[in-house]
């Protein structure tokens, strides 16, 4: 199995109902989709137009690759006509942490692109230092570091997928973005005034409510 | 400066390592083209120093930046991919033997 991460918008406006036909993917029985996660962009998110406000992350555990599953008959008709996929890609776990967590929780996806010419050794440091910040930052409840494949314009847009829960909104705008691990280290990938940032200025700060949290056996299977 | 409380003042210190002779000018137009820019990104120059390099023929320049709290560290890391901020570090890079940036937690604060 395999997750893809999609950012879609529809076309008229009309979003609950998208997220519903999107829902619905989970009980046809031909497109084998094990979960089918639409939700909502909240106020707040920072990103490129289109895949910011009034637009979903939709997350789907499925056995396809990106281009499979956007091919699916009954994928290309929940979409067809009624929306856009603005960006879509198949995630390539790299490490993940399980935290039980009372639902309703909030889900922060942040998609970004490393440099191309960045070493591969900075790569790994800079996985390594996303991956602890779950161990510095205790709002980070369930957490996933992914680097992903795309196809078409999708296939350089990103390298990776960093996906974390919170129990409130305020474990992401506060002490996410407060905790001193954050700035004073994670954020120098990402600083065009840091001499060795490897990371791209474009990114997608995305985040939603989600009625269900993760489960352990949902990040094993990722 | 407001300090929020529990939350540090956070330092960022730039070394630059120039050429003996480019240190002056370099200086000089940190002052008058990237100084104002900063300032009005939310950083305060809490001072700047030159002292010997290991190279015998050039200097590091040390400047230190401070900011109020985390808050105002990401609103000035949201203008900071700016033409203009990204054109100074490419030029400093042009000139520069060796520059880092680090940004630092006061662990001396309230």
């Amino acid at each position: 199995m395999t997750t893809v991460l999609a950012v879609v918008r529809p076309r008229d406006s009309d979003i609950d109902a998208l997220c519903a036909r999107l829902h619905a993917l989970r009980d046809d029985q031909l497109a084998l989709i094990v979960s089918s996660r639409a939700e909502v962009h909240l106020p707040g998110v920072v990103a490129a137009p289109g895949l910011g406000v009034g637009a979903i992350t939709w997350e789907c555990v499925t056995d396809r690759s990106v281009r499979g599953l956007l091919g699916h008959p009954a994928v290309f008709a929940a979409l067809h006509g009624k929306a856009e996929v603005e960006t879509a890609v198949t995630l390539l776990p790299i490490a993940t942490g399980y935290a039980e967590t009372a639902a309703p929780v909030v889900k922060r996806t942040l998609l970004l692109k490393v440099r191309p010419d960045a070493p591969p050794s900075e790569r790994e440091r800079f996985q390594a230092d996303l991956a602890a910040m779950p161990t510095h930052i205790p709002t980070i409840r369930s957490w996933r570091l992914s680097r992903v494949a795309g196809s078409g314009a999708d296939r350089e847009r990103w390298t990776h997928a960093w996906e974390q829960e919170y129990a409130t909104l305020d474990g992401l705008t506060g002490e996410y973005m407060i905790n001193p691990f954050h700035w004073t280290t994670v954020d120098a990938w990402f600083d065009a005034e840091v001499p060795d940032h490897i990371v791209e200025p474009e990114l997608a700060h995305l985040f939603t409510m989600r009625d269900a949290p993760w489960s352990r056996a949902e990040l094993a299977i990722s | 400066m407001t300090m929020e409380a529990g939350t540090p003042e956070i330092g960022i210190l730039d070394r630059v390592t120039l050429p003996r002779s480019e240190a002056d000018p370099w200086i000089e137009r940190l002052q008058h083209q990237y100084r104002p820019s900063a300032e009005a990104r939310g950083l305060t120059l809490a001072g700047m120093w030159q002292t010997r390099a290991d190279e015998s023929d050039a200097v590091e320049v040390v400047v230190l930046w401070t900011l109020p709290g985390p808050r105002e560290f990401f609103g000035m890391r949201a203008t900071s991919h700016t033409d203009a901020v990204t054109a100074w570090w490419r030029e400093t890079d042009a000139l520069a033997l060796s520059r880092e940036r680090r940004v630092m937690r006061r662990t001396d604060g309230p």
